[in-house]
């Protein structure tokens, strides 16, 4: 029966693959004719009903044998380049028909930056999809891609989800190019590496692995480009799509990649050892592996005196615990543990609780989600509308409700805790929410054995996380002093001898020296 | 109540691990594993319609009751 | 990629899990043993007693690295002798997984939920277990290590509270009762907490390589008794002797009493917690000797599908094995006879046959 079925799932997937690779590539074993013409009528079936791809014929003036025609992709090129470097030399040239040289013509006659040859039709057509011109010339057997890419883009702006106060303001904007430079730039040595793959069938979207060579672990690398080389996917639009398809545990709600929109934040964790990855087209930047404490880690952390960092980052890892386990342990010392509560507390509580109307775990559901409404649509709407919401929300949620007996005061506080405390910690979004309502069921039916039972779960789930093989936290490694710089504390920078350990085998990151004087 | 509780409990259990066990396609696996659960849910359906079991405890008690009589004034 | 792959904990991981496992439902079970003041007596004695079994485990660890005792009965007794053992073995892991099952919610359903029936706590506590126990030791691992601290704060906490009502006569008279009760009762302690740890054995390769197997035990072992004697000192200065026998959770009762700076009262919530995450350690650990034993026993590739079975017969096991908390209490002591052969016999039956099979391995290559 299960043989069956698998075997049933083989074939229909075999037959799936073989419709694609026909949709694909019609033009794989089709090769470049060295008749213009043909050229011609193949580039014409090739980019057929597609108006924005040019055609351009060119005759030497000097040589009547002389025919080429160049194709691109109009608001992809500069069509200066086009004009100049690329039409003009050849008009003017005098290259007779028999003795063509493609070689020559490119090395000694264009001026582009770069360039290549090919003879497949299925490199052609990528070329000119991402804005490269390509150019056929009669008697040649070859085509040349010339580099002619400009496209408009977005600025160097500073990213919205990672404002700093001090620090640089410059951010990742959506051109691989563009990225990548930011980052050498920041450092400027030739151990750092880049790989380009292409990923998505239909999107042909690149994708830059960049590491340094003498700090990254070999084995996270090859396992890295193993799990990217076997992405079968048609589109990737966004970071997010690698993180799900190479991710450790794709049904967890934690990530297991780390991101920023930042570049000095994305040099800072090539330098721990760990590999970035660069998506056209994706502000995002992923970095792997992803230790947990990455989670309450900010790049301003290193950018203000190691004090306020430390006591910063302690907020950051209290407010996790807070904004998950506030509204359980409400609900089961108000349920079920009343005598745990001060006697002054537990009247004004009663007198509280006894005109309203729902069952406190019902109201805690009710107006977490309230909470959540409200802030998902102050981070859709324009800012200047966010305002508002947040008065109306403020003054319908909280004081109208409770005067109008809805819900009772404590509540209010409760949920503006678990509310604030949840954006300190935007990287864990998704698990903050399961979680907390998770936890918050476990202890409405059994008060704080519940309780006890869920955390349990929590802290067995986040031990279980791995990101790349590497664990996410290292219990063991963390209490030995040489570790622990960086978790809880950000340590002085001269004191931050060593990389973490478990990232990268050069561990050393400064010589000892700096830290005696 | 109870009743609903295990019943929910093994339904869900069953599903979740169709999938895995689907992955190791031991059949001496499998068998350990459905007479083991069977078992264990016959016992707990049993229990909550307060049929009486032996107790394993019992056995225990009687053999070394048996063994070592001074046991029972300890 | 480091260490990752290994399904090993460190020393002091180790030691942790160790401690943890057998503070586990003593923990909420209290030492209850009809001698009043002598307990700590017996506490110390029975830890003395179980030094020699310790060794004895731990050797059986160095003659056989990274193997259970499963595997190691198999090598020894042959196929068939092997099994039988595995069976008894994985029979054992089972029963204590639902004795502490049922020890906790039995403790759950009279200290905070009398009208909750006990097999949703059952299940639930269940389920957690074979979660952990379904991820691997390097999990577990991480869990003793974070649960130890919230123990041990929590006990220094409440016994530091105590420490100021502490009367010189709380354990006065010395040796009042006969030295034969005293010496019954150190045997009740040794096969209740200290020599459960067998159950480690079962699972085999925990250890790392290069940390040495005695040391685990020894200071665990001294570990074990640093927080009996803690729970014990606390709880009859705050108790009292008559009152401390006569309470089912000495140590919840306890609870109930303690005041810190007039703020920090009634504290059995805390408390109970601490007894959870003990208790959860406990049948982690057994689940996972009995999914093992399970796996050996039918020559499976991996344990962890024999885990939610073992696991799901363990909490149906747990319900059917009292009919009340008094049956509870009074089958402790048969329980020190009952696990005698698993704690006591085996082991050393496997000791000296593997002392006897490693040194004519030895020898072979020489002649």
């Amino acid at each position: 029966m299960f043989k069956f079925l698998s075997k049933m799932r083989e074939k229909k997937e075999r037959e799936m693959e073989d419709t694609f690779s026909k949709f694909n590539d019609p033009f794989k074993e089709i090769k470049v004719s060295t008749l213009l013409e043909d050229n011609m009528d193949m580039c014409k079936k090739s980019f057929s009903d597609m108006d924005v791809i040019k055609f351009r014929e060119i005759k030497s003036q000097k040589e009547d044998s002389f025919k080429a025609f160049i194709v691109f992709c109009g608001g992809m090129v500069n069509t200066d380049t086009i004009g100049t470097n690329i039409i003009k030399p050849l008009i003017s040239c005098n290259f007779a028909k028999d003795n063509i040289d493609i070689d020559a013509i490119l090395k000694g006659t264009l001026q582009v930056v770069d360039f290549s040859t090919t003879d497949s039709f299925d490199k052609i057509v990528e070329s000119v999809m991402s804005g490269d011109t390509v150019l056929f010339i009669e008697g040649c057997f070859k085509a040349a891609v010339l580099y002619t890419k400009e496209y408009s883009l977005r600025a160097v702006e500073e990213p919205e989800n990672e404002k700093v106060i001090g620090g640089p303001r410059e951010g990742f904007n959506e051109s691989l190019a563009q990225n990548l430079t930011q980052v050498i730039r920041r450092a400027r040595t030739n151990e750092l590496k880049t790989k380009i793959l292409t990923i998505g069938r239909r999107t042909k979207t690149e994708v830059c692995v960049c590491y340094f060579d003498s700090l990254v672990d070999k084995d996270i690398l090859k396992d890295l480009l193993i799990r990217l080389n076997s992405i079968e996917i048609d589109a990737i639009l966004d970071a997010n799509y690698i993180t799900e398809l190479i991710g450790d545990h794709r049904y967890s709600h934690f990530r297991t990649t780390g991101y920023s929109e930042r570049p000095d934040a994305i040099v800072a964790k090539l330098l721990e050892g760990r590999i970035a990855i660069f998506i056209d087209g994706s502000p995002m930047v992923l970095t792997i592996p992803y230790l947990f404490i990455e989670n309450f880690q900010s790049s301003e952390d290193y950018y203000f005196n190691f004090y306020y960092s430390t006591f910063a980052r302690l907020l950051r890892i209290a407010a996790f615990f807070l904004t998950i386990m506030v509204p359980a342990i409400y609900i089961a010392t108000e349920a079920f543990h009343q005598e745990m509560l001060p006697l002054q507390l537990l009247i004004r509580m009663a007198q509280e609780r006894q005109s309203v109307p729902l069952p406190a775990a019902i109201e805690t559901v009710i107006m977490l989600i309230v909470f959540d409404v409200l802030r998902e649509t102050g981070v859709r709407m324009p800012s200047n509308i966010g305002q508002t919401l947040g008065i109306v929300g403020a003054l319908v949620i909280g004081d109208a409700a409770v005067q109008a007996s809805l819900i009772a005061a404590p509540m209010i506080i409760v949920v503006g805790v678990t509310g604030i405390t949840s954006l300190l910690v935007p990287r864990l979004n998704s698990p903050i929410i399961f979680w907390r309502f998770f936890l918050l069921f476990l202890s409405a039916t059994f008060g704080f054995f519940g309780f006890t039972i869920g955390t349990s779960l929590l802290f067995i789930h986040i031990s279980n996380l791995t990101s790349f093989g590497v664990e996410q936290i290292c219990l063991d490694a963390n209490f030995s002093l040489r570790n622990i710089k960086d978790i809880f504390v950000r340590a002085p920078i001269n004191l931050m001898v060593n990389r973490p350990d478990s990232l990268t085998s050069n561990a050393t990151r400064q010589l000892e020296e700096n830290v005696n004087e | 109540m109870v009743i609903i509780i295990i019943l929910v409990l093994f339904v869900s259990i069953s599903i979740y691990n169709w999938f895995t066990l689907l992955k190791s396609s031991g059949t001496l696996e499998r068998i350990v594993y459905f007479s083991l659960t069977f078992i264990s849910f016959v016992i707990l359906i049993l229990h909550s319609f307060d049929v009486k079991i032996p107790s394993p405890t019992n056995g225990i008690k009687f053999v070394i009751e048996s063994f070592f009589e001074s046991i029972k004034e300890y | 990629m480091k260490n990752t792959k290994k399904n090993t904990v460190t020393f002091r991981e180790g030691i942790l899990s160790v401690t943890l496992f057998a503070y586990g439902s003593s923990a909420v079970m209290g030492i209850n043993l009809r001698i009043e003041q002598d307990a700590w007596i017996a506490i110390l004695a029975a830890a003395v007693i179980t030094i020699p079994f310790f060794l004895i485990y731990s050797r059986i660890i160095v003659l056989f690295r990274e193997k259970n005792l499963y595997e190691i009965s198999e090598i020894l007794l042959g196929k068939i002798g092997g099994k039988i053992v595995s069976a008894l073995l994985t029979w054992y892991c089972i029963h204590l997984a639902a004795l502490v099952i049922r020890n906790f919610s039995e403790f759950i359903q009279i200290s905070s939920m009398p009208e909750t029936p006990q097999i949703p706590i059952a299940i639930i506590l269940m389920l957690t277990s074979a979660y952990l126990a379904s991820s691997n030791m390097r999990s577990v691992g991480k869990w003793s290590v974070v649960c130890i601290f919230i123990i041990f704060f929590l006990m220094i906490f409440t016994f530091a509270a105590s420490i100021k009502h502490f009367k010189i006569d709380d354990i006065l008279p010395i040796m009042e009762y006969p030295l034969k009760k005293i010496v019954m009762s150190s045997i009740l302690v040794v096969s209740f907490p200290y020599l459960e740890t067998v159950v480690f054995l079962c699972i085999g390769e925990t250890l790392k390589k290069d940390c040495k197997p005695h040391r685990v035990h020894l200071y665990s072992l001294s570990l074990m008794v640093i927080m009996f004697l803690m729970v014990f000192f606390r709880n009859i200065t705050l108790l009292g002797r008559k009152m401390m026998e006569i309470s089912y959770y000495p140590s919840y009762l306890t609870a109930r009493i303690i005041e810190v700076g007039g703020f920090a009262t009634r504290m059995e919530g805390s408390i109970s917690l601490n007894f959870l995450i003990g208790g959860i350690t406990k049948i982690v650990v057994c689940i996972m000797a009995a999914a093992n034993g399970l796996k050996s026993i039918f020559n499976f590739a991996n344990y962890r599908t024999m885990v939610l079975p073992s696991a799901l017969f363990a909490l149906a096991l747990s319900t059917i094995l009292y009919s009340n908390t008094m049956e509870m209490y009074n089958f402790i002591k048969y329980y020190a006879i009952y696990a005698m052969p698993f704690q006591i016999v085996i082991p050393i039956i496997l000791w000296i046959a593997g002392e006897i099979y490693t040194r004519k391995k030895n020898k072979a290559p020489l002649n």
